[in-house]
Order: C-alpha cells, then sequence, then structure tokens
C-alpha cells in the first residue's frame, strides 16, 4: 500500500481535508464562541478574533432558561442512561446464557420494535402523558428515551457477554454460587470496558435527543437542544454570540468524552454491527 | 471452534426445579424491558393506526371515518411532493454518506502515522447533537457572511444563496446529515477494510494489480455486506429526519424542504389534525418496514445461531 512517495503525499493531503471537512466546523464555532458580538460576523471571516468570555456570561441574562435545561439534560441522560444499561445487562445475560425457547419472542420484539419511528408514537403517548401529568416533566422523557436505546444497548452487550466463556461461571457455581451470583462476581467485571463504552454511545444518543423534549415539554422539562433551537429560530435578532455559547457548552461533554474514549467507542460500533 | 462450541451452549441443567428457577429468572430480566417496549413504541404504534382511521383531534370525541384521512392524502399534492422529496432526500443523502464514509475509510486504511488521532478528530462530528450541527452550518453556510461562500468568492466562483431558495436549503440539509452520519458508516467500513486477509492484498499485487483495480476487485467485494447493511441502517435513519429540518429551515420557504416526519409533526401539533398525521405516520412506518425487513432477520438470526438452517 505504502507504495511510491506520490501516492503516500496523495494520501497525506485526502486525509488533511478529511479532516478538515470532519473537524473544522466544530472548531471554528468553538472559536466562535470565544469572539466579541461584533466580530462573529465580521467579513472575511476570521478564524480568532479578541478571545472573551462575554458571551458565555451573557448567557444567564439573554438566555435565561438555558442552564436550567441544561441541568435537565443532566438529569435525564443520567437517569435514561441508568436505566437503559440496568436492563440491557440483565436481558443480555438472560439472551446470552440461557436457552429457554419462549426467549425468541422477546428477542424479536426486541429488534422488530426498536425500529419504529419516534415520531410515530409521540402522537399516541402525548394525549396519555397529558392523562398521567407527565407533561412537562423529565419522566416521559427518560421512559421513551430508554425505550429506544434498550434493544440497541442489548443486542451490543450480548455480543460481549457471548465472547466470554461460560466455563468460569460454571466453575463457580460448582463453588457454590448461584447462576446470578456467578454472572455478577465473574463476568460482569470483565465486561466493564464495553459496557462503558455502551453507557457512551446511549448517553450521547440521550443527550441530543430532541423530538422527546419538543413535543413533551413546555416549560420545566425543557432541556439544552430545545432552548438553543428556540434561540436560532427567533426572527427577530438572533443572538449568535450567546447562541455559539451555549451550543458550546452543550457539546462540550459529549465531544471531549468521544475524543478520549474514541478507541472504545469504535470497537463497540464495529463489535455491533460486522459481527455475524 | 471446539471452544467456540463450549461458549455458546447452555449449561446442561436437567432437574425440574432448575429449569422453573431458569425460566423465572429469564422472565424477571427480559420483563422490564419488554414492557418499556410495549407501553412505548408497541402499544403507541397500535393506537396510531386506530387514530387514522378517526378525526381525532385533541378536545374532540373521534369519530370514525374510514380510510377518508388516507384519500385526502393521497390526493394531496403537497403530500405527494413531500413524499417524492423525501425519497430524494434519502437517496441522496445515503448516497453522499456512503461515498464520504468509504473515501474516508479507504484512506485511513494507509500505513499512517498517527492513526488514532486522526480517527479521533475524524469521527468528532458522531458527537454533535442534529440542533448543534445546524448551529454549526448556519453559520458556515451564511450567504453573505459565512465563511463557505467566503472561500468560493476568494476562488472566483459564484457565492452561492444558501438557505433562501428551496433547493440551497436542502442542500445546506443534506450537507448537515451527511456530517453529522459519516463516521458511524466510515468506523464500520474500515473495520470491515482491515479484515481483509492481507495474503489477499498481497496476492493481487503481485499479479500487478492496479490500486483501482485492487479496491474494485478485492476490497470492494470484502466489504460489500458491511456496506448494504450500512447503506439500509442509514436509509432507515434518513426516512425519518426531523430534527435538522425542524431546526434548520422549518420546512420552508413553504413547504418546499419539509420532509414526512416534519409534516406530520405540523399536521398533528401545528394543526391539531392527529387523525391526519397517524395517516402520515403509517406511510412511514411502512418505509421503513420495507427497508428494515432483511436487518430484523438478520439480527434475529445472529442472536440465535443455532437456527441457521
Amino acid at each position: 500500500m505504502s507504495g511510491n512517495i506520490t501516492g503516500r503525499i496523495l494520501v497525506f493531503v485526502l486525509l488533511c481535508i478529511a479532516v478538515i471537512w470532519a473537524f473544522f466546523p466544530i472548531l471554528f464555532m468553538i472559536s466562535s464562541s470565544f469572539k466579541p458580538g461584533n466580530l462573529i460576523w465580521s467579513y472575511p471571516p476570521k478564524l480568532i478574533a479578541e478571545p472573551t468570555f462575554a458571551n458565555y456570561q451573557n448567557i444567564a441574562t439573554l438566555f435565561p432558561r438555558f442552564w436550567k435545561s441544561f441541568f435537565n439534560s443532566v438529569i435525564v441522560t443520567a437517569l435514561t442512561t441508568a436505566l437503559t444499561l440496568t436492563m440491557a445487562i440483565a436481558s443480555a445475560f438472560v439472551f446470552s446464557r440461557l436457552r429457554q425457547p419462549w426467549l425468541k419472542v422477546p428477542a424479536f420484539l426486541m429488534i422488530f420494535v426498536r425500529m419504529f419511528p419516534g415520531i410515530v408514537v409521540v402522537i399516541p403517548l402525548y394525549p396519555v402523558f397529558n392523562e398521567l401529568g407527565w407533561l412537562d416533566t423529565v419522566t416521559p422523557l427518560v421512559l421513551c428515551g430508554a425505550a429506544f436505546a434498550v434493544s440497541m444497548a442489548t443486542l451490543l452487550i450480548k455480543t460481549f457477554v457471548d465472547d466470554i466463556p461460560v466455563d468460569l461461571e460454571e466453575a463457580a457455581m460448582i463453588d457454590g454460587c448461584s447462576r446470578v451470583g456467578a454472572f455478577i462476581r465473574i463476568t460482569l467485571p470483565l465486561l466493564t470496558p464495553a459496557i462503558a463504552a455502551v453507557s457512551l454511545v446511549v448517553a450521547i444518543g440521550s443527550w441530543n435527543e430532541y423530538l422527546f423534549p419538543l413535543v413533551f415539554t413546555s416549560n420545566d422539562a425543557r432541556t439544552a437542544p430545545v432552548i438553543i433551537a428556540i434561540a436560532m429560530s427567533n426572527e427577530d435578532g438572533v443572538a449568535w454570540g450567546g447562541i455559539m455559547a451555549m451550543a458550546t457548552a452543550y457539546l462540550a461533554p459529549p465531544l471531549l468524552l468521544v475524543l478520549m474514549l474514541h478507541k472504545q467507542i469504535t470497537n463497540v460500533m464495529t463489535m455491533g454491527a460486522v459481527k455475524g | 471452534m471446539a471452544t467456540n462450541a463450549s461458549t455458546a451452549a447452555p449449561i446442561p441443567r436437567p432437574n425440574k426445579r432448575s429449569r422453573y428457577s431458569e425460566n423465572l429468572l429469564a422472565a424477571t430480566a427480559v420483563t422490564p424491558p419488554i414492557l418499556l417496549l410495549v407501553l412505548f413504541i408497541g402499544i403507541p404504534a397500535v393506537a396510531l393506526l386506530a387514530t387514522a382511521f378517526t378525526d381525532y383531534s385533541p378536545g374532540i370525541e373521534p369519530e370514525f371515518i374510514g380510510w377518508k384521512n388516507f384519500t385526502t392524502l393521497f390526493n394531496s399534492s403537497v403530500f405527494y411532493s413531500i413524499l417524492l422529496r423525501n425519497i430524494g432526500y434519502v437517496i441522496g443523502v445515503v448516497s453522499l454518506q456512503l461515498l464520504v464514509a468509504l473515501g474516508i475509510a479507504l484512506i485511513l486504511d494507509n500505513e499512517l502515522p498517527y492513526r488514532r488521532i486522526w480517527m479521533a478528530l475524524l469521527i468528532a462530528p458522531f458527537a454533535i447533537s442534529p440542533v448543534v450541527g445546524v448551529v454549526i452550518w448556519k453559520n458556515l453556510l451564511d450567504p453573505s457572511y459565512g465563511l463557505v461562500n467566503y472561500v468560493v468568492s476568494s476562488l472566483g466562483l459564484p457565492t452561492v444563496p444558501w438557505m433562501s431558495t428551496p433547493l440551497t436549503s436542502m442542500i445546506a440539509v443534506v450537507i448537515v446529515a451527511v456530517w453529522r452520519g459519516f463516521p458511524f458508516i466510515a468506523i464500520i467500513l474500515f473495520a470491515a477494510l482491515r479484515g481483509i486477509p492481507v495474503e489477499v492484498k498481497e496476492a493481487a499485487k503481485i499479479d500487478g494489480a492496479t490500486s483501482f483495480q485492487i479496491f474494485w476487485h478485492v476490497k470492494l467485494p470484502f466489504i460489500m455486506p458491511a456496506l448494504s447493511i450500512m447503506a439500509l441502517f442509514e436509509t432507515i435513519f434518513a426516512v425519518r429526519e426531523f430534527d435538522t429540518i425542524q431546526t434548520m429551515t422549518g420546512g420552508g420557504p413553504g413547504t418546499s424542504t419539509s420532509l414526512l416526519s416534519h409534516y406530520l409533526y405540523r399536521t398533528a401539533f401545528g394543526t391539531f389534525r392527529f387523525g391526519m398525521g397517524a395517516a402520515v405516520g403509517w406511510v412511514m412506518l411502512a418505509l421503513t418496514m420495507l427497508m428494515a425487513a432483511l436487518i430484523i432477520w438478520r439480527a434475529y438470526r445472529d442472536m440465535f445461531p443455532k437456527n441457521k438452517a
């Protein structure tokens, strides 16, 4: 592959173009969030201009609901990820280690139902949540988020459980461990890296979710993406400096995690999609 | 092979009592997620089927009106143009995503110094939410002050009126979708390329094959399964595109960039014609299931490998 020098240079030039296409837009927005308001739309555009924290300081006055919505995003993401992973680990264990014939029914249901588009369920659920008094609380966001994430998480974790020999669990069971006890003590610790990576993928999905909070919340339980989208659609004068600062604050956690843990994420995604 | 078999094989537990406890264990573990899936996805989807045959609107007692919503829908030129646009959007986004991802996977498949760093930077858009993607690209694509038009004009080319005509608005949406979607596919394709045995590539090289011939006759056939699964997956997600349309163009100008999801949302929550929205929902479900059938079958087969004929 390494072949001649021209080939190598060509590959490197293409790589640079690809990296600019993928990463430069993110960098440019982060840089813009530190520009003073009058320089954000300076022409010709500047990559860096008189860095200041003013946009971040102004968030609280320009968009008083943002930090509360950011906090809501944290709560929803934490609860959704915890609920999804608890269910996914238990089901992955059962699907991998037990061979009850009837398990094919829930397995099929999981694979089939996850394909449904979210927009299709919000119409029938809206009046129900209204009746239950769940609108504008985090409850429907967590439950719907977990419902849509649990299949993928289960299937991913199952492929990792499949790869861990059952012999160790059997040995522990001969020593008097219960079946669940053997799984928790022997196999679960070996799964930690996979569980961490799947958690991250689930958390990113929940953190970025826009449709459910848009439909099911109106004020108190609004999450960050909805507030940013509303700020952007404000027809009379969009406060771009503030929006860039909000967007940067909101994208920082998942971006940092992906940059740090990209290797683990790559492994998990490859396992899930290519295997079999 | 032998170890494989022992991993997959269940622990033999013949006596009745333990079979009962196994059933109990399996049921306990599987019930919560299944309950969640049924209550929040399954039943609502079935309820949607019913709603589509009514004139339901919040506060009004729903009345059964038969196929009327569907006939109205299929006689509406707005719906047809949205359906066609959605199909065009899916074809455009998915083919561009696959092309970009394939190109990047092929670049990564070379011997590169610091490959880990390049990969981290290349998959970064995977972390970005659709809303932030729109913030980023609305800024870059601003017709008068944006960086993209600045670069275009400094190259002496005519600038593009982004976001002011239906076509340029749609292209902007496609750019955001491709940008956010390619990293996942690129990772999968890169892994598939890495899976090609070195001997196969070496043999082709010794036979005097050019780089392109190696790509076309060796690499492409090898990664075809991964490529086609990704195409199906991305199609399913492009059919339901909502976030980017809603936040970037709001479906406008007019309904000229509206897609099915967005049209459904507007019909149901904008004009409160829930029955009509539900009918759109069924069109989306039908399109999705058409694409998903193969994925569902494959995933089910992989889950119970012993069923393989």
